[in-house]
Order: C-alpha cells, then structure tokens, then sequence
C-alpha cells in the first residue's frame, strides 16, 4: 500500500492540475467559464455562482481525499491492538452535520436571488421568438422597436440569431415537434423548447461576435447536428442588417440564376419560402411546408447569403479559412465582416465570392440526408402518413445545381 | 386412469383447439380473429373444467380413495342445501331469453350457467370426498377459492366503481368536487375509528362498510337513471379553449408570469390589444397585430376587462376555395379570463379571408395575425 | 439434498359416541401436482426458491448484462475518440446509448445488488429463507425474461432509440416509429414487476423473519440500508409503471396523454419519469452504501462510526429523495419559484450523504486497517463517491446546472456516483463474500489489479468527461465537430481520447475480474470459515452456508453479533483490560451444529414461478407483433397462477427417500 502513495498522491496533483489547466484559456467557443455577457456572468460570479461552488466542492473533495490518504497511512495494520469497539461520538457527528448545512446556506440564499434575477424580464429591450424543430432553428422578430432600431415588418430567419450588442433580449422559447434545448454557453445557460409552451431565456453579448451552441436536449436522428450561434452586431449594423432583410425581393437578371429561379419554384419552394418570390403571371409562390413535413416548417430562404452556416448551423457557408478570420475578428472589426459575410476578402464588384464554401453547399444540394441523417426514405414514412422530418434527397443534376447556387447566390 | 368423463372433456378441449387451427388457417376476412379468440378461450375453458374433472375423478369418490364408501358414511349422508341448481335454472332460462333478445343477455346467462355448473360439481364431489364435513369445506374452498375470490372481488369492485363514476357523471361539476372530499374524509375518518378502537368486532365493521357499499351502489344506480349532465363535446382540432368557462380561474393576471402564454389578449372599456408573454419590457408595448410562429401550437389568455361578456374569436384563415375557414372561439364572462390554444398553418398571404383576433361580429375591432 | 419437516401426523377426530361412524380424512396432498424435488442438476437451479441460489442466479445473470453494457459503452466511446467519428451511424449511436443506460441501470446494478440482498439479507438476520420464497423465484426469472425480452429487440428491427429517460413526445409513433420503445416500455414493465415483488417480498422478510434479539437497531448496515431501498422500490415502481403504460397506450392504443395537439403537456412524461428517476438513483446507490458500511468495519476491525447516524441518514436520504426530483428539470422551463424550492432541496440532500462519508472515515480513524481488495475497493468508494457527490453539489445550484446539465459534465458526475460509487462498492461485496458464497477466496494479486485498473479508469474516463462537458460538449451528440475543439494540447479532442482511453482501463480492470473468477474456481484450496475475522451473523454459518442456513437459529444479544461471540475483554497480568479472541469461528459452528434443530422447516421447490414469468414476455410480444399470442400468454399466466395457488404446500414424504435411521426427519434424501 504504502508503495501506492506517491504514486497516488501525483496522480491526485495531476488530476487537480488538469482541471485547472481545463478551467482557464483555450479558447474553446462552448467552454462554460469564458461568460460574455451578463446573464452568463451572473451565473458564473459571485457566491452561488458557478466559480465559487467549483472551488468550494474542489475543496471539499481534497480535504476528503486528504484524509482519508492521512488515515490510509496512519491506521495501517502494523501489528496493533485490535482498536477500542468505539460506536461513534454524538456531539461529533452532529457538529459535522452542521457544518455542511452552514456551508450551504451560504450557496442557497445566493442561488436563489440569482434564480430570479435570471427570470427578470423587464428589462430586456427586444424579443426574439425562437422555434425548434427537427434539426434546426427559426427565430421571428415581432414588428417592434429592438433596442432602438425600428423592425416594421416581421424577420425571419434560422440557424443564427442576429442581436444587437450590449442589449438584453428576451427569447421566447417553443417547439413545432419534439422537446430541444436552446443553448449559448457564453451567454446564458439552458432554456428547453417544450412543444405548446413558451419559454423565457435572456440573451446579452458585452461585445460584438459570434457566440456558437448546440442543441442540448436529446431530439433525436440529428441531435447531434442541430447547431445554433448568436450574433451580436454594434447598434449601426445591427440597423443595416434588419434594413436589409427587410429589403424587397428583387428577380434576378443573371441568365442562370434566373434560371434557378425557376428550379427553385419547382423544387424547392414546396418548404422553403422566399418573401417576395411570384410565379410568372404575379402571383405570389407559397411554400406549404405543413404538407410536406412532420414539423411544418423549412428554413426561410430570403436572405440564405447573409448567414454563414446552413442546415440547422451545422455547415459552413463561409470557408474553414474566412470563418476562422471571423470568428476570431476583434470585436471592433466583427459586425463589419460579418456583413459582408460570404463577400468577404472579395474585391469591390467581384463577380464571385472568394469566402462562398460553394463545396458544402453543392453536397447539400446533391444529397442533403447524405450529410445529415434525417427521417426522408420515401419508402418509409408510413408512420407520418408521407411527411419528412428533413430535407430529402432530391435527385437534381449538375446542371440544376449550378443554376440554383447561381439563384441563391443572389440571395443576400 | 382417465374417466369417461374426463375423455369427453379433454376430447372437446382437443377439438377446440383443431378447429381454432383449421378456422384460423381456411377462414379470412374480419370475423377470423374473434372465431380463433373464440375458439381458444373454449379450448382453456374446457381444459380448465377437464383438469379440474381429472383431479375429481368424475367426483368419484370411490376411485380417489378405494375403500372410502365402506369406511365413510358421506354416501349415507343426505346432500347439503344448495343453491346452485337454482342458478343453474335461472341461467338457463337467460339462454333462452338471450338467444331470443340480445346477445349480451345470452352471453351472461351462458357464464352463470358454466359457473354454476363448475361450483356444483365441485361441490357434489367435495360432498362426498369423506365423511369429515370441515376437511370436504377446505378441500372445497381450496379447488375454488382461488377462482371465487377474484371473481367476487371484481364484481363487487366492479359494481362499486361503477357505482361511484354514476355518481360522479350525474353530480354537478362544483357539486362532485366537494363529494368527493366529503367521501375521501369520511374513508379517512372510518379507517382511523377502526384503527382507535381496536375492539370493535369484525361484524360490527364489516356490517358498516357493506351498508356504505350498498349506499354507494344505491345511489349510483339512482344517478344512472338520471342520467349524465351535459359533458362538454371535444373542441376543434386546430384550437383548444375554455369555451364551457373550463381552465385556469387562477391564472395570474400578470402574463408574464405565467410561463407558456405567448401572449395576453387585453379587451378594456376604450382598448382592444395583445401583450406579448414572457415579456415585461420596460414600453410593455400594447399590440395591435401579433407575430405568431407558422405551425407552432401557442397559447393565448384572453382578459375580459369590460363590464359585458365579450367573445374572442381567432380567425387563421381560409386556404384555397374548398377549405373551411378556421375559427376558434372563447367566451369570456365580464371581467374574466379566458383561455385559447392556436396554430395557424399557413401564412396569411396565402389566406382568402384575413387572419385576426377579433371580438363577436365582422366589424368588431380586431388585431392582426401576422405569420412570418 | 432437502431437509424437510415431516407434515404432521394424520389428525383423527374421534367420534361423539360409540355408534357414530368413525371419521375418516383423507392423508393425501392437496392440489393437482407435486412439487419438485431435485436436489442436483439443472432442474434444482430452475425450480429452485432457495435465496442463495436465487441470488448466485442474480448475480450471474447481471454480471452478463453488466458486460453487454460494457461493449456498449466501450463501442460510444470509440466512437466519440475522434471529431466527425463513423463508427456508429447515428440512429445505432442513439440505441447505443439509449440500452447501455437501460442495461446498466435496471439489468446489472438493480439485479446486482437485488443478488447481494437476496443471499445476506436472510442469513444477516439470521432468517432460513425469505419470507415468500416463490415470489421470490418469480422476481428473478421475471428480471431474466425482460431483461432477454429487451435485448432482442437488437434483432428484430432496432433497439430504442429515445434515450432511457425516454422524453416524449421524442418517444412518440411519429418520432419514433420502428418497435424498439415499445421492447424498451414493455420489457421494463415485466423487470419493474420483478422489483417490486422482490421489494415487498423483503420487507415483510425484514421486518417479521429477524432472529430473536435482533430488534431494528442490531440490524447490520446492509441490511438496514436494503430495506429502505425496498421500501424506495415500493413507491418508485408504481409510478414508472404508470408512466410506461401511458407511453405503451399512446404508442399501440393511439393515446394521447402527452400530445400538445389533444391539449397535453409533454412535461407530464419528465414529472412521472423524475419522480421515479430520483429516487431510483438512491435505489442505486444505497445498497452499495451498505455494502461498504459491512465491509469498513471488518477490515478496520472497529465497529462502523455513528451506526445510528448512518441508519437515519440512509432513511433521511430515502425520504428526501423525494423531494428533488424537477432537479433533472431546471431547464424546462418551470418557473422561477419551482426552481428555487427545488434547488434548496437537492442542497439539503447533500447533508445527510456528507454524514455517510464523515461517519466512513471517523470508522477508518483509530483502526487497524487490513487493506484486502474489498477493503480497497470500500476505500475507493469514499473517494469516487466523494467527488461525485460533490459536483453533485455544483448541480444542485440551479442557475450553474443549467450550463451543465445534458453535457458530458454531468455524464462524468452520475458516473462517478454510480461506477465510483455503485458499482465498486457491489465489487467491495463480491470480494468480500466471495468465500462465503462459494468457499473459496478470491486472488488478492488479481483483486489488486481488479482495484487498480478499475479506480484509475474511472478517475481517468469520467474526470475527462467533466472537462470535456466545461468546455461545451453536450451528451447525446454522435459526432463533435472538429471546429469546436479549441485551441491548444488540452483541447476537446485531448480529453475525448483521454476519456475513450480510460474506458478501456476499465475494461481492463473487469476483466482481470472475470480472470479472478476463473483461476479462483480451479484452484482447490478451501477458504477458512472466517477469513476476514467479521462481524455479522452470516459467517456463523458453514461456507458456503447450508441449504437451511442455520443449524439453529441464533439468538441475538448485540449488534455485530458475531464479533460480540469470538471476542471478550480479558484483564491482563498487568491489569489493563484487552480485547481477546476467545474463541474461532469453527468452534463457534461446532458448537451450533451440536444442538441442531431437529425440525426444520424449508420451503418447497415450485414448478410455477418459471413458469408463470415466461408467460409475460409472450404476452409482451403480442402486444407488439399479434394480440392473439398475447392470449396465449395470458393463458399461461393464468394457468401458472392455479398450479400456483393448488400445488401442495410442501412436498410429500413419499417423494423422497425413507430417512436415513431413526426418528429424525432431517435427513431425507431425495429420490432422483
């Protein structure tokens, strides 16, 4: 035994080190002790706060560990006398009963003025509803004043959520089928959308950046893959942003992108919605997700190039090269690029975006269940009487591809 | 030895069994289950009966215990009063009356009858099994108390909570709430006599919970001639609401209080107006269209704050020429709450009629639904 | 061989007067059948309502499922070693991990420790069998059954696939559509019979079958702390049941208890789940306490710290568990106020889990510690268990779990809690009764390695996960991206490795187990009767014990009965007074093998147990492929029910062997 403690004992320091070197730098986008904004801090700081239970039960596990290594080494059988058949000490026992409930007395009262504080909602100065389904997110703004910029007409979007800096806004939480979790580690803990009802959660970036999570309630095939970002945009770009997904819809005059307008109308606009869109004699093209798919929805489409992700934020719209570039932009230089998104790096009246991840988006296109398994075999979807969860494989040509990346393109 | 008796019943337990094979392999078609289920519970009805005959031995005593009829004086004995030939008779005559009515008179006339027969069989036999009459009662009691007790216990569950849910179906809703304390508190209270006073004798407790059964069951059937109140039928699919003045009395008045509600419908002497839920924005902004996700089911409380009962009708929309408009309507007494639960599957582009929250009439003031 | 008391001799009721016929009652058994007899071969294994060979048939049948759980996890870590990993797809990721909580959860821990309290609870206080020994049989081939009945769902179509917390409305028709849920629902039905027959089977063991002298408060530590397990498995049961019968009518009858559309809430499903989840993870957890609470004492050769302490606080933890259960929830969404209760309670819990730990060491202070495998792995416990308990802690702060919860932060807390805590504490027990069981000690050399690889493994897979989870990787996921993994040598990826490593340590460690066995079971040595010099009444018996456990019944006079037998305080020469062994176990046995009783009453073996548990999977499977074989399933059931209820109750004279000489009925052999 006794030539298992210094081994023990290192391996102890080790452990103990290793949580450290875990706990600080870095720089992983979820890690849960690198708060950005207030709501993530409130939970992090003070007593109550996720720092301070950390190191008490950090403290508490060593002395522990250190007594009864103490004990291990003191109390071995070295050829004693059996021990006193002691049955205990009852002011002992009670003392040490105490003691802990003392302890953690001083964590209840604070946890529970920071359960509160977290519930507040009169001071948030924007809303965002935010929808789950299967593997994706959709958040609507309501025609409002968000933190003094003007939303005349409702924005709809998906996969990232677009907020302005330094403003607290209310989430309003639900779900169209199964039960998810709407997660920012940086910037608040969890929120479950729970089909039926309506879920507060506050969201607040200090600073312009992108501030990545996941769904975190098991939702089934793509858990894994439904993905979600906050972006949060200094005040004049948050007002060019909203600006611009208010923005008309205009035809395109390109030869192949008007081509794929049409392929759009064909093939894609069964689900996916693009405000604005007419079929050649003027009237407007309608998706009717609800009698294609389980959830009743697909993501809107008017604006696809403003974002930088795409199915459910699990895929790059933007190169590995310009996300790495935008991501770790300094906070200052974040809304701009983030703007200009898939344009990025590109010279003044390019023809092509240089940051367009055109090699994702045309495996998508190609076989889209290939990359993210979802519930979209034709020949079995008998259980949801012929309704997808998902996007199905939907068997385009080269050609046809090409004309609607040319079509979406133009979508920003 | 097998008995002649217990040849005939294990050969009809045989041929059940055949002919449930044969039935389900020749026979298709809708009626095919129910004649194999059919044809099975006679295969174990009869295999139940030809074990308990085997065991039995046709109840010859003779051939359990050779001997027994010159030792014992059973035989000498004159059989005991039963009842079973009465039952018997009386389930006969319900065979007949059935087959002649309806099916469900028949049915259990054709239990009471097949009970009767085994309990007098079993009964004849134990008679006889020896001259002692406490071991003939134990063997008796042992052969059929396992299938006695159940049955009894069902039946008499059965006839008290029958009983009971009359009671419950015909009482008004205020009126069956308050009964049911009343009922529960007065279980409680027996119990804990019986639990006090130790001494009181089993008849004594007994007598007193067959009286309350009787009570109940009494009254049950007395409410079953009366019949239900009126049950509210279901809502509409695409709505849920509190139309029959149903749900949340209680609610807090604050919506922002009540987690789930996306938003709270205000109708004020000079206002008509929605509050967004889970929201306590510093300009709470008073709402004259509401943003609602497409597709997502979501709640709305409706807050009556006029002195005159006011309707709230949600209108989603009428799509395409042949489809019905759906509607969804609360009634909301003066100064009351109300409660509606919507989901609009489309946006209203692509509606014929508008889509909004409106009060009674088509000029009444009304709040836009947008769908993004 | 069975020992049987003799039925009484044939009463003869004699006439009122001299011409009355004389009375004549048949000798004969009652009922249809006989009841078997073997005392050798299969056939007493299978029929058999002896609670030892119930509880080695328990501890067989899990030690199996305990590996079958093992692949499953070793294949998800696999798995999960690398970013965008393609082991697995991801719906065999989902099963994968939805059955290796189930197997782990309800067909090795549960069972696991169902076995210890079925072979030591009787012989603990000093029972010859439990009280309702049929029932007893039925539980353990009712857990067989479910336990194959859902394991086959591998076969047929897919395992489920919704988690084993199974949340609607994700464990819907809709969402989940293959059969897999409905393997899993109706599979834990026939085991969560099984837990509560056994639960109530106990109780009543407990609570009428103690020798005498033992009152409530001479009872050994294990056995306190399985009775208030059985009693948390008498309320917890029934709840799960209606929950899985709600999830079982919505899934084959079109039901609509948790459908937002009919006007339900799905939260429903998490409030009925919970309320059975949380105390199922004390049920989990506290035989495991017991376990080491029996075995610190004996190697510290102290009597254990604040024994009354340890008995309330074991029943304080069983009633508080209560109250904690929207602790699993404080992400959905219940408000502000539910929160806060709930939050202060899951603290409050923590005060009595402290006491255990506290009252543990204070046990260990002042000893002579013997440090066997069990010991070490009794030691292990208070550390694992120590920092599983208190992020545990970290959690109850509500505002800081809901960064925590559903990531791998809090797949590496209840690990430790149940690997750390649990499941090395039923291998504390396995080393330490081992002799007891089969006469024959476990290597020390092996269990050393057991230990080691074992402690290490887990330190080293689930304090991984605790990074992992901090630094943002949610549970459930079947591929981590590689974008996400931070920058740096201890990135996401470093401590995913690190995690699959450490599993596999573990399973190097099981292994070593399994080696143990084996070498252990070909070596011919005999273990001593008392090995470990111990405390408790179950090593006054033979090794392993007599099918009736105890020659006679001792008689209790104090707690550690057994100690209180072998040692006395002797005054020295030089007059202080010292604690001497004044006699050994085998004299101790000797001398009860000396006044044997010479009736003894054991229960009869029962054809119908098996019998009656085989039915309910038939019905399962009807309910899933064909209601009609679900009739023939009940069928069975019912049928088994009269043979049960009309089998003689014990077996007669005439099927066994004359006695060997004498008056004495002890010694009836059996015929074949």
């Amino acid at each position: 035994m006794l030539a298992h403690l210094p081994r023990r004992r290192a391996a102890a320091a080790l452990a103990i080190l290793g949580f450290l070197v875990a706990g600080c730098a870095k720089n992983a986008p979820q890690d849960i002790f690198r708060p950005a904004g207030s709501n993530a801090r409130e939970i992090d700081d003070g007593l109550g706060g996720q720092k301070y239970i950390f190191i008490l039960a950090g403290v508490v596990a060593a002395i522990v560990i250190a007594v009864v290594l103490f004990i291990i080494f003191k109390f071995k059988d070295r050829g004693q006398d059996i021990p006193e058949q002691t049955h205990g000490n009852p002011m002992l026992e009670i003392g040490m009963t105490i003691l802990p409930a003392i302890i953690l007395i001083t964590v209840a009262i604070p946890t529970v003025a920071k359960i509160f504080n977290l519930a507040k909602s009169d001071d948030a100065a924007c809303v965002v509803n935010v929808t789950g389904q299967q593997w994706w997110w959709e958040y609507d703004y309501p025609v409002q004043n968000c933190g003094g910029i003007e939303i005349t007409q409702p924005i709809v979007t998906s996969g990232e959520m677009v907020i302005p800096a330094g403003v607290n806004v209310q989430l309003r939480i639900t779900s169209r089928d199964v039960i998810h979790s709407y997660w920012i580690p940086r910037l608040n803990g969890k929120r479950d959308a729970v089909p039926g009802s309506l879920q507060p959660l506050r969201m607040q970036a200090d600073q312009p950046g992108i501030y990545t999570g996941q769904c975190t309630e098991f939702c089934g095939l793509s858990h894994a893959r439904m993905r979600q970002a906050v972006v949060a945009l200094d005040s004049d770009s948050f007002a060019t942003w909203v600006a611009n997904q208010e923005e008309a819809y205009t035809s395109p005059t390109d030869a192949l992108a008007l081509e794929g307008e049409g392929q759009f109308i064909s093939q894609c606009a069964r689900c996916h919605q693009i405000n604005g869109l007419t079929n050649s004699d003027g009237t407007p093209v309608l998706a009717n997700p609800e009698q294609n798919l389980v959830s009743g929805a697909a993501p809107n489409l008017t604006n696809l190039m403003t974002r930088t992700g795409f199915a459910g934020f699990t895929f790059d719209l933007i190169t590995d090269a310009c996300r790495e570039k935008l991501w770790n932009a300094p906070s200052e230089e974040f809304s701009a690029l983030y703007l200009q998104g898939v344009w990025m790096d590109s010279p003044a009246g390019a023809e092509y975006p240089v940051c367009f991840n055109e090699t994702a988006l045309r495996e998508w296109l190609r076989n889209a269940p290939g990359m993210k398994p979802m519930f979209v075999d034709p020949n079995n979807l008998s259980s949801t009487g012929g309704l997808y969860r998902g996007m199905p494989n939907l068997g385009l040509t080269e050609a046809q591809i090409d004309q609607l990346i040319a079509y979406l393109l133009e979508r920003k | 030895m097998l008995t002649t008796g217990s040849k005939l019943l294990i050969g009809a337990t045989v041929v059940s069994v055949i002919s449930a094979i044969l039935f389900g392999i020749t026979v298709d078609g809708p009626g095919a289950t129910v004649g194999v289920i059919g044809l099975l519970s006679a295969a174990v009805a009869f295999g139940l009966i030809a074990g308990i005959n085997v065991y039995v031995r046709d109840s010859n005593a003779p051939a359990m215990e050779p001997g027994v009829e010159h030792t014992c004086a059973a035989a000498r004995q004159p059989s005991g009063a039963s009842g079973w030939p009465a039952v018997a008779a009386v389930g006969v005559a319900g065979l007949a009356i059935g087959a002649v009515s309806r099916p469900v008179v028949f049915l259990v006339a054709l239990v009471v009858v097949l009970a009767a027969i085994v309990e007098w069989m079993v009964q004849a036999w134990s008679e006889r099994a020896s001259d002692d009459t406490g071991y003939n009662a134990t063997i008796r009691g042992r052969l059929l108390h396992p299938l006695e007790f159940p049955v009894l216990a069902t039946l008499g569950l059965g006839a008290l909570i029958y009983g009971f849910s009359r009671i419950m179906l015909s009482a008004s809703k205020d009126a069956g709430r308050w009964l049911f304390i009343a009922i529960g508190a007065l279980f409680l209270a027996g119990a804990v006599v019986v639990a006090i006073y130790r001494g009181a004798g089993k008849r004594t407790i007994a007598g007193v919970s067959a009286l309350a059964a009787f009570a109940v069951v009494g009254v049950g059937v007395a409410s079953a001639v009366q019949g239900q109140r009126d049950i509210e039928a279901h809502p509409a699919p695409s709505c849920l609401s509190n139309e029959e003045g149903e749900g949340d009395h209680g609610a807090p008045k604050a919506p922002s209080d009540t987690a789930g509600v996306y938003a709270t419908i205000v109708l004020t002497d000079s206002d008509f107006y929605a509050v967004l839920g889970n929201w306590n924005g510093p300009d709470k902004i008073a709402y004259h269209q509401l943003s609602v996700p497409r597709n997502a089911r979501v709640s709305l409380v409706f807050l009556n704050q006029t002195s005159e009962p006011a309707r709230l009708t949600a209108r989603l929309g009428k799509f395409g020429d042949a489809a019905e408009s759906v509607e969804c309507t609360a009634m909301v007494e003066a100064d009351g709450e109300g409660y509606l639960s919507i989901k609009a599957v489309n946006v209203p582009l692509a509606s014929t009629e508008p889509m909004q929250l409106q009060l009674g009439g088509e000029e009444a003031p009304a709040i836009e639904i947008q769908v993004p | 061989m069975a020992i049987i008391e003799r039925p009484s001799a044939v009463p003869t009721f004699a006439g009122a007067g001299a011409n009355a016929p004389a009375v004549v009652t048949p000798t004969q058994g009652l009922g249809v059948f006989k009841r078997p007899v073997a005392a050798s071969g299969w056939k007493s294994w299978v029929f058999t309502v002896d609670h030892k060979k119930l509880g080695i048939m328990y501890g067989v049948v899990s030690m199996f499922f305990f590996l079958v759980g093992g692949v499953e996890a070793l294949l998800i870590r696999l798995q999960l070693a690398a970013p965008d990993n393609t082991v697995l797809s991801a719906q065999v990721y989902n099963e994968m991990f939805t059955m290796h909580a189930t197997t782990m959860v309800f067909l090795f821990v549960m069972p696991m420790a169902a076995a210890f309290a079925n072979y030591f609870l009787p012989l603990q206080i000093g029972a010859r069998d439990v009280a309702f020994p049929r029932i007893n049989a039925l539980g353990f081939w009712l857990f067989l059954f479910g336990g194959i009945f859902i394991n086959t769902s591998w076969v047929l179509g897919g395992a489920a696939d919704g988690g084993w917390f199974m949340y609607s409305p994700n464990s819907s028709p809709l969402f989940s559509p293959g059969h897999g849920v409905d393997f899993w629902v109706l599979g834990l039905q026939i085991t969560g019979i099984a837990s509560l027959v056994g639960a109530i089977n106990l109780i009543v063991t407990v609570l009428n079958m103690r020798a005498p002298g033992m009152k409530l408060m001479h009872m050994p530590m294990f056995t306190w702390m399985v009775l208030v397990v059985q009693f948390l498995l008498a309320f917890a049961m029934p709840v799960i049941t209606v929950a899985l019968f709600l999830l079982g009518f919505e899934r084959n009858f079109g039901a609509t208890f948790f459908n937002v559309d009919a006007g339900a809430d799905p939260l429903l499903w998490q409030h009925l789940f919970w309320i059975f989840g949380h105390p199922e993870v004390y049920i989990i957890i506290l035989p495991s306490f017991g376990i080491i609470s029996e075995v610190l004492p004996v190697f510290a050769r102290k009597p254990l710290f604040g024994y009354k302490f340890v008995v309330f606080s074991g029943a304080g933890i069983g009633f508080l568990g209560w109250g904690v259960w929207a602790h699993h929830m404080f992400a959905s969404g219940l408000g502000p106020v539910s929160v806060a209760v709930f939050s202060v309670a899951t603290m409050l819990i923590a005060i009595p889990t402290g006491v255990k730990i506290v009252n543990w060491t204070l046990t260990l202070w002042g000893g002579k510690l013997w440090f066997t495998t069990a010991m070490k792995f009794a030691i292990g416990v208070i550390v694992l268990f120590t920092i599983g308990g208190v992020t545990g802690v970290t959690h109850a702060v509500a505002p800081s779990d809901t960064q925590q919860t559903d990531t791998y932060h809090i797949v590496g807390h209840f690990h430790f809690v149940i690997v750390g805590g649990a499941v090395m504490g039923l291998f504390a027990g396995l080393y330490y009764w081992w002799p007891k069981m089969f006469g024959k000690t476990l290597n020390e050399k092996l269990g050393g390695w057991n230990f080691w690889l074992m402690f290490w493994g887990i330190s080293i897979t689930f304090g991984a996960m605790h990074i992992v989870g901090m630094q943002g990787q949610p549970r459930r996921m079947v591929v981590w991206p590689e974008k996400l993994t931070g920058e740096g040598f201890f990135n996401l990826h470093f401590w995913n490795q690190v995690a699959t490593w450490g599993a596999f340590t573990i399973a190097v460690g099981v292994a070593f187990f399994i080696v143990n066995v084996v070498v252990t079971a070909r070596k011919k040595e005999r273990a001593p009767l008392d090995p470990w010099d111990a405390r408790t009444l179950e090593w006054i018996t033979a090794s392993p014990p007599k099918e009736h456990n105890f020659d006679v019944i001792p008689t209790v006079h104090a707690l550690d009965e057994f100690f209180h037998r072998k040692y006395e305080e002797v005054e020295h020469e030089d007059g202080h007074v010292k604690l001497m062994k004044v006699k050994t176990a085998e004299e101790i046995l000797a001398e009860e093998e000396a006044r044997a009783d010479a009736h003894i009453h054991l229960p009869s073996p029962s054809y119908w147990p098996i019998v009656l548990a085989f039915g309910l999977p038939i019905i399962a499977y009807g309910v899933i492929y064909n209601l009609i074989l679900s009739f023939v399933g009940a069928a069975i059931v019912l049928l088994a029910g009269f043979g049960w209820a009309l089998e003689p109750s014990v077996a007669e004279d005439s099927d066994y062997d004359p006695p060997a000489g004498g008056d004495s009925t002890k010694e009836l052999a059996t015929i074949g």
